[in-house]
């Protein structure tokens, strides 16, 4: 079976300073229907950019490079209607930031019934309806009273709902959800996460789920793919993401994990400072701060290499998974 | 000395009724009170939508409280400012950084103007003790000198929350009110974050109100917890003792509730599968 979405070297510049510059550097994974990707790593690191880049919502001024291909079909050369088709109907996005991504004037029943009247030709009250039942779904009280409000009238977390609501409403083929629940508290993210899941089961519709939470990522996805100034620089099976990270970075961002069962001393940190892509040189762009770095990854840039089920841009990748797996101490599991 | 003082704090919001003109009142905050000695930590962790942000408006004075009272510094806060003095020390004394990193900054001016102009405010620094101090504040929350000519919308959402860190901590305040400040941030960055915010205070003495949904972020920066639910406090004591041996039924949910190995959002929200309404 064909995959529902392929993106294939993806590359996107953007202006900063005078001058375009690198922010994403050849990005390729696929997605089938029904499946999860989750997407961790640094800030900054251009996950937000890789969600937009394909639905084509790019900043002013960008350049990109590569392919992106949606059911069969080359976003790259769509035309402005079959975007506009896309975003309405195919691709939901679910913005990092709700309070920039809604607009503030309009009434909440508005921003969940505009495109169901506009685009399905819903009628008034049915659209309403079927607002204030997803609404419910995503565990907000009284949604008919919501639905009369602004959005300053409403929470962080309940407007980061609202936003969810309206790509379930939409009922697209793929989610690109951009840090979903970070406002939210972990009992209703367990609501909204289990009403993604059983849509994912009844429609075998398809999300990348952008998170900075790494358990959350590994129980709710197929695979976890690890960013890194601009590279995508592991996927590998959720199943294997928290014991078994082979990228240094991954095994590292697994590390500075808070406990919650204690109050640790200092939380580790990774030493030195992020890097960001445009200034990545000729060789790996974590080797400034990879405690297992050697002369080679200084010199060249690795290529990722595919592992059974994982892909890793590493020089030491074969060998680490040879060795076992990275020793991310027992200790950071123990809980 | 208290850093902050809570009393009997309650906001209500008038909200529109079904006809459209009829309004009734909605309570948002239920005569929540606590108090925040000098360089303590208080968490406060709880629903969405349980009032956590309208208590830090309301600290702030961005919110006028429906009753209650507020007093930082042991001065009170009530009564609206008299002076523009008076203006510039209750900036100075609590800071606060929000929820939304877009709202605590001004999408027109660069990340570094923006430092510059809280260090004039409320700092002694000449220009050029401006200018280190501003490159010592962002080195201090993993930015640059390249961030510093960077509009907010050029940032990434933790960029930009990390810049309205930089901000609080540059009018050196006696409490800084942290609104979620740390989940956009990935675990390294906010190990180095939470591990700054730990340092600064055992340093200077500066108090935080911490308001997060991470427990583990909770156990890490607080000494004290307060758990909201529906504009109350359910629960309230030591952070330990709220987290190892909570005593509320909703603590208890919102521990059984944390994304771990194996975890299942169906049986953690008792919910069959695909049960979903069409
Ligand atoms: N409009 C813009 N102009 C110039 N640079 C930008 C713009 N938007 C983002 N960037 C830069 O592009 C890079 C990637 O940003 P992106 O938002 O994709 O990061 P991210 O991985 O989503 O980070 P976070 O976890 O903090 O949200 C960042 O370094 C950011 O500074
Ligand atoms: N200006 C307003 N007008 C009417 N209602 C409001 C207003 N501001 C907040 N509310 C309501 O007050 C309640 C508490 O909101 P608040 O933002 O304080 O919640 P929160 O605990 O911060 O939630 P979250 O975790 O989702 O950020 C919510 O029901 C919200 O809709
Ligand atoms: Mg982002
Ligand atoms: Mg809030």
């Amino acid at each position: 079976m064909s995959a529902l979405l392929e993106v294939d070297q993806l590359a996107v510049q953007l202006p900063i300073g005078q001058r375009l510059r690198p922010v994403l550097h050849d990005v390729s994974f696929t997605l089938a229907r029904g499946e999860v990707l989750a997407v961790v790593g640094e800030s900054g690191s251009g996950k937000s950019m890789t969600a937009r880049a394909i639905v084509r919502l790019l900043p002013p001024g960008a350049a990109s490079s590569g392919r992106v291909t949606f059911d069969g079909t080359d976003v790259g050369s769509a035309t402005r209607a079959q975007l506009r088709e896309l975003r309405a109907r195919r691709v939901g996005m679910i913005f990092q930031d709700p309070r920039a991504a809604i607009n503030p004037i309009h009434r909440i029943g508005d921003f969940l019934t505009e495109a169901l009247v506009r685009d399905r030709r819903m009628r008034k009250a049915e659209a309403h309806e079927r607002a204030v039942a997803v609404l419910g779904e995503v565990g907000i009280d009284d949604p008919g009273r919501r639905l009369r409000q602004h959005p300053h009238e409403l929470s962080g977390g309940m407007l980061q709902r609202v936003m969810i609501a309206s790509v379930l409403l939409a009922e697209p083929d793929l989610i690109l959800a951009d840090e979903p629940t970070t406002a939210l508290d972990v009992t209703t993210q367990a609501e909204v996460v289990a009403v993604l899941g059983d849509l994912r089961r009844e429609r075998a519709m398809a999300m990348v789920f952008i998170t900075h939470d790494l358990e959350l990522a590994a129980a709710i996805s197929d695979r976890v793919a690890v960013m890194y100034a601009g590279y995508l620089v592991e996927t590998l099976p959720a199943a294997q993401a928290l014991e078994r990270p082979i990228h240094p970075y991954t095994e590292a961002l697994l590390r500075s994990r808070p406990e919650l069962s204690r109050r640790m001393a200092a939380i580790p940190q990774i030493p030195g400072r992020p890097l960001a892509a445009h200034e990545a040189t000729g060789g790996c762009p974590f080797q400034p701060r990879c405690s297992y770095a050697i002369e080679r990854c200084a010199a060249e840039r690795p290529e990722p290499v595919r592992l059974g089920g994982e892909s890793v841009m590493c020089h030491r990748a074969q060998e680490r998974r040879a060795a076992g797996s990275a020793p991310v101490g027992e200790g950071t599991l123990v809980r | 000395m208290s850093a902050v003082v809570a009393e009997s704090l309650c906001k209500t919001f008038r909200v529109r009724g079904e006809a459209g003109r009829v309004h009734h009142e909605f309570v948002a905050v239920d005569d929540v009170s606590f108090t925040v000695a000098r360089g303590a930590s208080l968490g406060i962790v709880g629903e969405s939508g349980s009032g956590k942000t309208t208590i830090a408006r309301m600290l702030s004075g961005l919110e006028r409280a429906s009753s209650g009272t507020i007093a930082v510094a042991d001065r009170d806060r009530s009564t609206p400012v008299r002076s523009s003095g008076e203006r510039r020390r209750r900036g100075r004394e609590l800071q606060i950084v929000f929820q939304d990193p877009y709202t605590s900054l001004d999408p027109r001016q660069s990340v570094g103007a923006c430092l510059e102009e809280v260090l004039r405010l409320h700092t002694q620094l000449d220009r050029a003790g401006r200018r280190s101090r501003i490159l010592e504040l962002l080195d201090s929350v993993g930015l640059d000198e390249r961030h510093a000519s960077s509009l907010p919308r050029a940032l990434s959402g933790g960029q930009r929350q990390r810049a309205a860190i930089a901000r609080a901590l540059a009018a050196e305040p006696i409490v800084i009110v942290l609104d979620e400040a740390v989940s956009a941030l990935d675990v390294s960055v906010q190990a180095q974050v939470l591990n700054l915010l730990g340092e600064l205070r055992a340093r200077t003495g500066v108090a935080y109100v911490f308001i997060s949904h991470n427990l583990a972020v909770i156990r890490q920066v607080t000494d004290e917890a307060l758990v909201l639910r529906r504009g109350r406090v359910v629960e309230r004591g030591p952070t330990e003792t709220v987290l190892d041996a909570p005593a509320h039924e909703y603590t208890q949910r919102l521990l059984a509730s944390v994304p771990v190995p194996g975890w299942d959002p169906h049986a953690v929200c008792g919910r069959a599968p695909a049960e979903r309404a069409r």
